[in-house]
């Protein structure tokens, strides 16, 4: 009877990969490195490995210098940490939570020229993310592919903007009319855009047909529900060729049965702008606040519903999500 | 009510009746019941398994055939738990190493995902915590650098150490 027992190296490396998943990328070197030839070479080879290295305060002394490093792929780094980024020239994916002005100052096309996927939260202004935005629209970032820009305000623009066809996603928070405008036209190769709609500023004007941008994702909050409607009609106009448009509306005022008395859900603006569409999504995010969950009650949401699927019998496939959050 | 069998054979020769649905966790199962049109009736080889480990496989199985679906793993969660293993998942893999690697092949093998993240998971904590030198010894680790590399290597942490 055949007695071998397998040991953790008959395993293919595609398995070997998956056990190395689960670490990040300092216990991998720590377990890993210099056990063998085999082992060397299949940690070292982040493309595949996909390297995580999660920063937060209780490594930063040590991370500068260690050997992991230039193998690090995915870089995650926790709010205020003071590290330097020269050491992880590969990677693909940076996540930056309130980074500190000094550590956003060394993120340069130079220090990481691979970087393909850039994620930003801030909560507050500060130059250094105006020059990062620069970089990002002007295509200094050759490789980047998709972007989130997550504040508290509408990002800052200058108009050094130039354009970065290399850019494919766009994800932010507030975006007015003429930052939109800006967007569109930094990014001619925009395919998702998310954002959450600021109607301060009006109608959008001026702005050439932007015919790549496929998948949209608008975020409201506003009270005046037909005003918003009017701006998302103005936005909508530039981007004939949208196959998808996903809507969330939040409900926080006591006035919203008026609203939904005559509301059409979208189905004029989307039959006069968008004749392209396949998908359409409309999340109604309703307050579990007391003062208002007596506003919209299950007889309500049943004539939402009917009035939904009654005004959309276009070509395209519509869906309405209703919730209590 | 006891549902529909087929019969699987390890490649010790022992015929499992197994019924279809809890068969059918297994992706590779699946494919050939449905997609090469494999009579239910016919015994299906299964020729990377043993019995023992097939066995473990039918437990495993058989008490995850009610779970949801795994989430696609996306760029959102590509991040892993490493610790996320439960508590009966834990008192099945209490084996010895070679049951769990073999495990680890069979899942692969058969295409059962949640079997092959589990026992991955479980070798990882295995892991965990312990130098190069003790992971060595622990899986039995050979070295094959030459006396070159090895020189290297030590510089290399020498180093490190002086930072």
């Amino acid at each position: 009877m055949n007695k071998y027992k397998s040991q953790l190296e008959d395993l293919p490396n595609e398995l070997l990969s998956e056990i190395f998943k689960n670490f990040d990328a300092r216990d991998l070197f720590r377990a890993f490195n210099n056990l063998n030839n085999r082992f060397n070479q299949l940690i070292q080879s982040f493309q595949h490995l996909q390297l995580f290295f999660h920063m937060d305060v209780s490594n930063v002394l040590k991370t500068n210098d260690e050997i992991f490093s230039f193998y690090v792929y995915t870089l995650i780094v926790n709010p205020w940490i003071n590290f330097n980024l020269q050491n992880f020239s590969n990677v693909r994916r940076l996540r930056l939570n309130n980074p500190l002005p000094k550590v956003l100052e060394q993120l340069q096309p130079n220090v990481m020229p691979y970087l393909e996927h850039l994620s930003v939260f801030y909560t507050y202004n500060m130059y250094e993310m105006v020059l990062l935005h620069e970089k990002v629209f002007s295509n200094r970032f050759l490789n980047l592919k998709s972007c989130e820009l997550y504040e508290k305000q509408t990002l800052i623009t200058i108009p050094h903007w130039t354009q970065s066809p290399s850019i494919y996603i766009f994800k932010t928070e507030f975006i007015d009319s003429a930052l939109y405008k800006i967007i569109l036209s930094a990014c001619p190769n925009l395919y998702f855009l998310k954002f959450l709609l600021y109607s301060s500023n009006g109608i959008p004007t001026n702005i050439p047909l932007h015919k790549n941008l496929k998948h949209m994702i608008i975020e409201l909050r506003e009270f005046d529900w037909f005003y918003d409607d009017d701006i998302i009609s103005g936005f909508l106009k530039f981007v004939p060729n949208l196959e998808q448009l996903e809507i969330h509306r939040r409900n926080y005022s006591q006035h919203v049965r008026e609203y939904i008395e005559y509301y059409d859900w979208l189905a004029t603006i989307i039959n006069i702008r968008l004749p392209l569409l396949r998908k359409f999504f409309f999340n109604f995010h309703l307050s579990k606040d007391e003062n208002l969950i007596g506003c919209i009650d299950e007889n309500m949401i049943i004539k939402i519903k009917s009035d939904f699927s009654n005004v959309h019998k276009g070509q395209y496939k519509a869906q309405l999500i209703i919730d209590r959050e | 009510m006891a549902g529909h069998k087929i019969k699987l054979q390890s490649n010790d020769g022992d015929i499992f009746d197994v019924e279809v649905e809890i068969a059918k966790l297994s992706i590779t199962i699946k494919t050939m019941l449905e997609d090469l049109s494999m009579n239910e009736e016919e015994i299906i080889p299964l020729p990377n398994i043993n019995s023992a480990i097939f066995k473990k496989v039918i437990q495993w199985t058989t008490h995850h055939k009610d779970d949801p679906p795994l989430p696609p793993e996306d760029d959102e969660n590509r991040e892993k738990n490493t610790n996320d293993i439960s508590s009966w998942d834990q008192e099945f893999l209490k084996v010895d190493q070679g049951t769990l690697f073999e495990l680890i092949l069979a899942a692969n093998y058969l295409d059962i995902k949640g079997l092959l993240d589990v026992t991955c998971t479980s070798v990882a904590n295995m892991i965990k915590g312990k130098t190069s030198e003790e992971i060595r010894q622990t899986f039995n680790i050979k070295n094959d650098f030459t006396p070159q590399e090895e020189e290297q290597i030590k510089k290399e942490n020498e180093w490190c150490e002086n930072k």
